[in-house]
């Protein structure tokens, strides 16, 4: 038996030989937990700690905790602040209130995505802007090279290693949060606030990568373990679980998430990854030229949602194919579903194999299993 | 900590094998279970197919991971675990005996020789 691991997961034998792997300030706490770790973004972060389906159910159903601390954080300051992640998002940072977010993408000059990221307004010239795990550097360089471009002074600063992030998901986060002593109101998602966790000052963002009510939590590194023991002890009444990122790739994967090394992977622009609906098109911005020159030809790939009515699981690489069996797409990410036990995937598409209801194959192995093109999410949600 | 039966050999791969009256019957150990962990889906080959000794025969896998089964032994499929169509699980839950995947009609007795035994697959796997 050899194993094949998915992007991003890979095996704890291979990441165990991958120099440089970083350890984040949990690491010890969370071998305690009995954690499995694999590499992820350059550092060495917890896959699982009971197993996949049963940390799963748990944030589905009641509450778990994630360390998400490989994730990257980007300060930018300055009088400068907002025209300059005008300049660099698709977003209008102009249209954003104070104690809001945003999700964005950070695009290339070919429109393609660097990243796909959320940014807060924490004050009138101060952002705080969270790229994916690995990408602090290439995000912040993409900021920097404009810096000249736009009026006022700003400074990018890289707090990533300085800070923790923990997600808190699922119906019961709002209790847990409550219980370890935050108060934090009871707001629409994309808000951020400042609150107390054990003592330590957390800023609180209600977002999250799950499909569940939720929160997000930046804290010092100092506090971080702190912090995160805390919420574990505050959710023990509710059952709460710690959660690896084996689970956070099928939660996010049933509510037809994009992570950046899978639907990113090869220079995908928003209009490719379903993303249109986040880009401003009333403002300049990196990438602004090829994207519209893109939406008006219109013969993009598109990401659709794939569920397979035959025996098999889908996977990245796999070929996507016509009723002829010929390859019209490709599968960026899949999983057997824990929630709807069927396969589902994501997967790049022509434009007239991209329409709800089409049917497809996908080549599994050489062998062809029956797929229906889906809405996303996945999950439907009451 | 993982189990491993004294009556069995191993492959380096993490397939055991049973013999009785010619008849080999093939699994993946305990050791391989807890590491693949959640297994949700199992590809085995027919009744009648033949493979030489070390093909790949068919594939397990888990939420996270795709796994190929090679064939410890030369010969032709007589059995195949048909139940973990719909219970893939059991391999998780009982490797050694409800969890197990093909048996096979042995060609060259010999090949046992070269597998391992209890104690040197103890020693592979750290335990």
């Amino acid at each position: 038996m050899t194993a094949a691991f998915f992007p991003g997961l890979m095996s704890a034998a291979e990441s165990a030989t991958e120099p440089g792997l970083l350890k984040g300030p949990l690491h010890d706490l969370h071998a305690r937990l009995g954690a499995r770790f694999v590499g992820f973004g350059g550092f060495e972060m917890p896959v699982q700690y009971s197993s996949i389906k049963e940390e799963h159910e748990a944030v589905r159903t009641h509450v778990g905790l994630f360390d998400v601390s490989h994730m990257s954080n980007l300060r930018i300051e300055g009088p400068g602040a907002e025209a300059l992640l005008s300049r660099t998002t698709v977003s209008d940072a102009a249209k954003l209130k104070v104690g809001r977010g945003v999700y964005t993408a950070v695009l290339r000059d070919d429109g393609t995505i660097l990243d796909d990221t959320i940014f807060y307004r924490m004050a009138d010239d101060s952002f705080y802007l969270v790229p994916n795990a690995g990408l602090n550097e290439a995000v912040r360089a993409a900021l920097e090279a404009h810096a000249d471009d736009v009026e006022g002074d700003v400074t990018v600063t890289d707090v990533s290693r300085a800070t923790c992030i923990f997600a808190l998901q699922g119906p019961d986060a709002p209790a847990v949060l409550k219980a370890a002593g935050a108060d934090v109101p009871d707001t629409p998602p994309f808000r951020i606030h400042e609150a107390q966790v054990d003592g330590a000052v957390c800023q609180v963002a209600t977002t999250g990568y799950t499909g569940e009510t939720g929160y997000e939590l930046f804290v010092s590194e100092e506090r971080g373990p702190e912090v995160f023991e805390a919420l574990l002890d505050a959710g023990k009444v509710h059952g709460i679980e710690p959660v690896g990122l084996g689970a956070r790739d099928t939660l996010r994967l049933e509510m037809g998430f994009a992570l950046a090394g899978n639907e990113f992977e090869g220079g995908r622009t928003p209009l490719e990854a379903g993303l249109g609906w986040a880009v401003k098109w009333d403002h300049d911005f990196v990438g602004k030229e090829a994207l519209v020159r893109q939406k008006e030809t219109d013969d993009h790939d598109r990401l659709v949602g794939l569920e397979l009515s035959g025996r098999g699981i889908a996977r990245h690489g796999y070929a996507v194919l016509d009723g002829s069996g010929q390859q019209v797409g490709i599968v960026t990410s899949g999983t057997l579903s824990p929630s709807l036990d069927t396969a589902i995937a994501l997967a790049y598409v022509r434009p007239g194999q991209a329409a709800p209801g089409t049917e497809v194959a996908v080549d599994v192995r050489g062998r062809p299993v029956a797929a229906t093109v889906a809405k996303t999410p996945f999950l439907k949600r009451s | 900590m993982a189990e491993v039966p004294d009556d069995l050999k191993y492959s380096r791969s993490h397939e055991w094998v049973r013999v009785k009256d010619g008849i080999a019957t093939i699994g993946i150990t305990d050791h391989a279970q807890n590491e693949l962990t959640d297994i949700v889906y199992v590809e085995l080959p027919n009744e009648g197919d033949s493979f030489e000794q070390e093909d790949e025969f068919g594939v397990v896998e888990s939420v996270k991971s795709v796994s190929e089964l090679y064939l410890p032994v030369t010969g032709e499929i007589t059995a195949v675990n048909t139940e973990l169509e719909n219970k893939p699980e059991l391999i998780n839950e009982s490797p050694y005996d409800k969890g197990w995947l093909v048996k096979v009609k042995l060609e060259d007795e010999s090949e046992l020789d070269g597998l391992m035994t209890p104690n040197a697959y103890l020693s592979l796997t750290g335990n």
